[in-house]
């Protein structure tokens, strides 16, 4: 064969697998959720931690994971605050930028001190806020997340219906993309690393 | 050809202790059975033996966790898991978790069906043994001791590992 075919060959192929890396850098990523078409900004607030009074807005400049729960929560709630951790620890360096906030959703029984407790059982850099009833009501709906306290004939035991999703807050309080309660840790540390690459 | 018919051996044994769950005799077997690691909550007294809690959780204190496993019915009738014991907890409620629209609610169910010669899997976010205000701290690696009636095969023993959130 002529060597002079070989070469214009192997240069149209170089340029060819060059486009198609490039294509594939630059798209943009698929994320493990609902994306906001536009970003919605995070109606600010103010709950209670263990540590003192937490503002959404002063958590500025990082990610905000928010999920909503109770420390009662056998099943659901652990579940998803494990893959958060376990998210967390994938994501490796990119996790700097991301924030987890748990949010009581049972504030009869959750106090700040419990909720600390609790988050810190996970992550020791995870943030867990309550508030008063009506404060809790006025976040919750800020969000879209439902929840409903089933009746028992106990006070102390009964437990807690509510959305189970982990909403993600951008560096600039806008919420950009939700997670729904099936997304493994593995789809948040992928998304993580994501965000903070496109965010760069 | 002597060392792949040791192989082959190796693994027949190993597959054969695999299958013996502790439950020979009976047509229920149990698999996989794990406990949610839990801490203890509200107490600063956290090491100390609490023995006031077995009326239930105090307002400020106590924790749950769940137990999980995969029940496999291998006799001709159908049989129900209907109650689970332990004593790592103040009560033991056989629960499930179930999304609709989005919002997970969890409520007691009177038993756990499992067809003839099938299955029922207890996993997060579906049916799970609800351990209602454990005594201690749960902590990955330990066992922990439950016991689990069905209607039919009766009552059978078995020993969980703890197992990180």
């Amino acid at each position: 064969m002529d060597r002079r075919v070989i070469i214009i060959a192997s240069v149209v192929l170089l340029i060819g697998l060059a486009f198609i890396t490039y294509q594939q850098v630059n798209a943009p990523p698929i994320y493990h959720g609902s994306v906001y078409a536009t970003p919605k900004p995070a109606v600010d607030f103010t709950l209670q931690s263990d540590q003192g009074p937490v503002r959404l807005s002063d958590l500025r400049g990082r990610f905000v994971l928010l999920y909503f729960g109770y420390t009662y929560c056998p099943d659901v709630c652990p579940t998803t605050l494990a893959n958060l951790k376990k998210a967390v620890e994938q994501a490796g360096r990119a996790a700097e930028n991301f924030q987890v906030v748990f949010i009581s959703v049972d504030p009869r029984r959750d106090t700040p001190a419990r909720m600390g407790e609790y988050v810190r059982y996970f992550n020791p850099e995870f943030i867990g806020i309550t508030g008063t009833q009506e404060e809790i009501s006025g976040v919750t709906a800020n969000f879209g997340i439902h929840y409903h306290l089933n009746d028992s004939e106990s006070e102390t035991s009964y437990t807690v219906d509510h959305t189970s999703v982990v909403i993600v807050i951008d560096p600039q309080g806008n919420q950009r993309l939700v997670w729904p309660h099936a997304a493994t840790a593995q789809d948040m540390a992928t998304d993580m690393k994501a965000l903070v690459k496109q965010t760069r | 050809m002597y060392r792949r018919i040791a192989f082959l051996s190796l693994l027949l044994v190993l597959a054969l202790s695999a299958c013996s769950g502790g439950t020979a005799g009976s047509s229920i077997q149990i698999d996989g059975a794990w406990v949610r690691a839990a801490a203890m909550l509200g107490g600063q007294n956290m090491n100390a033996s609490d023995t006031s809690t077995a009326g239930g959780m105090s307002h400020m204190g106590g924790a749950n966790s769940a137990a999980y496993f995969v029940i496999s019915n291998n006799g001709k009738e159908a049989d129900r898991l209907i109650k689970a014991e332990s004593d790592v907890a103040s009560a033991v409620e056989l629960h499930i978790s179930e999304m609709k629209d989005g919002v997970m609610s969890m409520h007691p169910v009177e038993g756990v069906e499992i067809a003839a010669g099938g299955q029922a899997e207890l996993k997060p976010g579906s049916y799970h043994v609800m351990l209602i205000g454990i005594k201690r701290d749960l902590k990955p690696g330990e066992k922990v001791a439950l016991k689990l009636h069905f209607e039919k095969a009766g009552a059978i023993d078995i020993e969980v590992e703890v197992r990180e959130p």
